[in-house]
C-alpha cells in the first residue's frame, strides 16, 4: 500500500510528466484552453497510459526486443482508437472539443516513455499503477495551465462565469502565443519551487557537515 | 480542388494555421532540435520529406485498403505503422546514400516518428476529404511551415544564449516564453482570407 | 549468406509482432461493434434535435431525395402536426476555406429563405464566438459555445458560404424545391 502511495506521489509531483519531465507538450499547449477539455483530455490519456502499461507488461516476456517500439506503437494506437471509439458513442460533445487530439494521443513521448522505461521491465500491477500515476501526473498539470488560462482568459472556470459580464478577459490566454506563455511561466514556478528546495538541502548537508568538522576540532 | 485551391490550401498549412504556432502540432521537436540554426533546418527537411511522402503513403493506406473494408477506424493504428516503416526507410535509405545527413540527424531522425505532426497532417488530410494531390501538398506545406517556426525559432533561440534569465527560468520556461512572443507575431496572420 | 539460424530469427520476430497487431487489431474490432449501433444512434438523435431546433413547430420529416446539390448529404421536408410543409431541412457538410469539415442542419423556409442553422458537428477545435453578432440572419444558433482562437475566422466563412450555397439552390429551384 505504501509502495503504490509512493508510486502515485512521484507520478504526480516529484516526478511529474509533464512539469519535472517535460514530456507530452503538444497536448498541453493545445487542449487548456478550458478546465473541461483539459481534464477531459488528461482522464483519456490516463484510461490509455493504463492499459498500454498494463498490456506491454503482460507481454513484456514475448515483445521480441529489435521491434519493440513498433510493438509498443501498435498497442497504444489500439487502446487510443477504443478509447476514441468510446468517447464517439458515449462522451460526444468532449469528443468534439478535443477533436483530433484524442488520435494525437499515440504520439503523446508520455505514453511511449512509460512503455520503455516502466512496463517493459516490471510486473502488470505496478505497472498498471505507474500508468494511472503518471496520467494523473499529467492531468494535473493540464489541470494547472487550464485553470491560469480560463481564469484570466475567459473569466470562467468549468464554463461557469466568474466575474460577470463587466469583465474584461485577457483573450490572449486562450490563444495558442498564451498558451506558450502560461506554461512557460508555470514550469517557471515549479522550477522555482524545485530549486528552493534543492538548496535547501543543499544547506541542510552543508550544515552537518560542518556540524561534524566542529566536533570533530573539538575532541582534538 | 483547382490549382488556385492548393495554392491557398498550401499558403494557409504554412502562415495562417502555422503548425507549430497555430495548431500545436510538432511541438516537442520545436522545442527541443531549435537551439541551433543548422540542427533545425536538418531537422525541418527531414521532417518534410516525410510528411510529403508519409500524405501520399498515408491517403493511399486510407483510400485503398481501409475505406474498401469499412475499417476506417483503425486509421490511427494503421497511419502510425505507416509512418514508422517510413521513417525506418528513410533512415536506412540516408545511411546508405547520403551518411553524411543521416550523421548529422542523428537520434532526431527516428524522433520523427513520433512527431505529432507527421500524424497530424495524415488526419486533418482524410478528416477534411482532401484529394491525392491535395493531400500531398499539405503535408508538403505543413511541414514547411513547421521548418520555418523551427529555423526562425532557433535564430532567436541563438540570441537568447547571450542573455541570462532568473534561475526558475532558465531552460525551458524562458524557451517557452519566447515560442509565445513569436506566436503572437504568427497570430497577425489570421483570418488572411485571399 | 543466409543462413537457417538467421531466416528462422527474423521469422520468429515476424511471427510475434503479428500476433501482437493481431492481439490489437481484434481487442479493437471488439470496441468498435460494441461503440457502433450508440455512434449512430447518437448521430441520427443530433440530426433530429437540430431539425426540431430550427422548426419548433415540426412534428415528423421525411427525406426528399429529389433535391440534389454539391455539399447537401440530404434534405428533408419538414411537416408541422397538421401535415402543412414548414420547409426544408438540409443536411449540410461545408468547408471552412483552409479545410475542416464543418456539418450542419439548414433549413430553408418555403419562401426559399434561409430560416435557420444549427451546427451538427464540426472537426475544428475552436468556433468562431463572434458569428452571432456578424450574422445576417436572424434565428441562427449554435449548438455550441464558443472559444476564441487565431483560426476562428474560418469557421464564420463555412457557415456564410453555406448559407449562400443553399439559398442558391433554393432560389434556382433545384430538382423541384418549391
Amino acid at each position: 500500500m505504501k509502495k503504490l502511495l509512493r508510486q502515485l506521489k512521484e507520478g504526480i509531483l516529484d516526478n511529474n510528466p509533464t512539469l519535472v519531465q517535460l514530456l507530452g507538450m503538444c497536448p498541453t499547449l493545445a487542449t487548456t484552453t478550458s478546465v473541461k477539455n483539459a481534464v477531459g483530455m488528461g482522464l483519456a490519456a490516463t484510461a490509455v497510459l493504463i492499459f498500454s502499461n498494463l498490456f506491454v507488461s503482460l507481454l513484456r516476456k514475448f515483445i521480441p526486443k529489435q521491434v519493440r517500439i513498433a510493438a509498443y506503437i501498435v498497442i497504444i494506437s489500439g487502446f487510443v482508437t477504443m478509447v476514441e471509439l468510446l468517447m464517439k458513442a458515449f462522451l460526444f460533445s468532449l469528443y468534439e472539443s478535443l477533436g483530433i487530439f484524442i488520435p494525437l494521443i499515440v504520439v503523446n513521448c508520455i505514453i511511449l516513455a512509460r512503455a520503455e522505461a516502466f512496463a517493459s521491465k516490471n510486473k502488470p500491477l505496478p505497472s498498471a499503477i505507474d500508468g494511472l500515476a503518471m496520467g494523473l501526473g499529467f492531468t494535473f498539470a493540464l489541470l494547472l495551465v487550464a485553470t491560469v488560462r480560463e481564469i484570466i482568459g475567459n473569466g470562467s472556470f468549468l464554463g461557469v462565469s466568474l466575474f460577470g459580464d463587466g469583465y474584461a478577459p485577457a483573450l490572449l490566454l486562450v490563444m495558442p502565443a498564451g498558451a506558450f506563455l502560461t506554461l512557460g511561466f508555470v514550469i517557471a514556478a515549479v522550477q522555482k519551487i524545485r530549486n528552493v528546495k534543492e538548496d535547501q538541502a543543499r544547506v541542510e548537508k552543508l550544515s552537518v557537515v560542518e556540524a561534524k568538522e566542529a566536533k570533530k576540532e573539538e575532541t582534538v | 480542388m483547382s490549382f488556385t485551391d492548393i495554392l491557398l490550401l498550401m499558403f494557409g498549412a504554412i502562415l495562417v494555421e502555422n503548425f507549430i504556432f497555430a495548431k500545436f502540432y510538432g511541438c516537442c521537436p520545436f522545442l527541443g532540435v531549435s537551439d541551433k540554426p543548422d540542427t533545425a533546418l536538418g531537422m525541418g527537411m527531414a521532417v518534410t520529406f516525410v510528411m510529403t511522402l508519409s500524405g501520399a503513403a498515408t491517403w493511399a493506406v486510407y483510400h485503398f485498403l481501409l475505406e474498401p473494408f469499412g475499417l476506417e477506424y483503425l486509421k490511427t493504428v494503421a497511419f502510425i505503422l505507416v509512418i514508422a516503416a517510413l521513417v525506418q526507410f528513410i533512415e536506412m535509405f540516408l545511411r546508405k546514400f547520403i551518411p553524411a545527413l543521416y550523421a548529422s540527424l542523428g537520434i532526431y531522425l527516428p524522433l520523427i516518428t513520433t512527431n505529432c505532426a507527421v500524424l497530424s497532417a495524415a488526419l486533418l488530410a482524410i478528416q477534411n476529404e482532401y484529394s491525392f494531390i491535395a493531400a500531398v501538398s499539405f503535408g508538403f506545406a505543413s511541414a514547411l511551415g513547421f521548418t520555418l517556426a523551427i529555423v526562425v525559432f532557433a535564430g532567436v533561440r541563438g540570441k537568447m544564449e547571450f542573455s541570462e534569465p532568473p534561475r526558475a527560468f532558465q531552460g525551458f520556461p524562458i524557451t517557452l516564453i519566447a515560442a509565445g512572443l513569436l506566436a503572437m507575431a504568427f497570430a497577425g496572420f489570421a483570418g488572411i482570407k485571399l | 549468406m543466409v543462413n537457417k539460424k538467421t531466416v528462422w530469427g527474423v521469422a520468429n520476430i515476424a511471427l510475434r509482432l503479428l500476433v501482437i497487431c493481431l492481439a490489437v487489431a481484434a481487442l479493437t474490432a471488439l470496441v468498435y461493434a460494441v461503440t457502433k449501433d450508440p455512434i449512430a444512434e447518437g448521430e441520427r438523435a443530433r440530426k433530429e434535435d437540430a431539425i426540431r431546433l430550427i422548426f419548433t413547430e415540426a412534428d415528423h420529416f421525411t427525406e426528399d431525395t429529389s433535391i440534389v446539390f454539391d455539399g447537401a448529404n440530404a434534405v428533408y421536408a419538414v411537416f408541422g402536426a397538421n401535415g402543412t410543409q414548414l420547409g426544408y431541412c438540409v443536411d449540410y457538410t461545408g468547408n471552412s476555406d483552409y479545410g475542416g469539415a464543418v456539418n450542419m442542419m439548414i433549413g430553408v423556409g418555403v419562401d426559399g429563405k434561409v430560416s435557420g442553422l444549427q451546427v451538427i458537428s464540426h472537426a475544428e477545435t475552436f468556433i468562431d464566438r463572434y458569428l452571432d453578432d456578424n450574422s445576417r440572419y436572424t434565428g441562427i444558433d449554435k449548438a455550441y459555445g464558443a472559444d476564441l482562437s487565431a483560426g476562428a475566422t474560418m469557421s464564420y466563412h463555412a457557415i456564410r458560404n453555406a448559407i449562400d450555397t443553399v439559398e442558391t439552390a433554393f432560389s434556382a429551384g433545384v430538382g423541384g424545391a418549391k
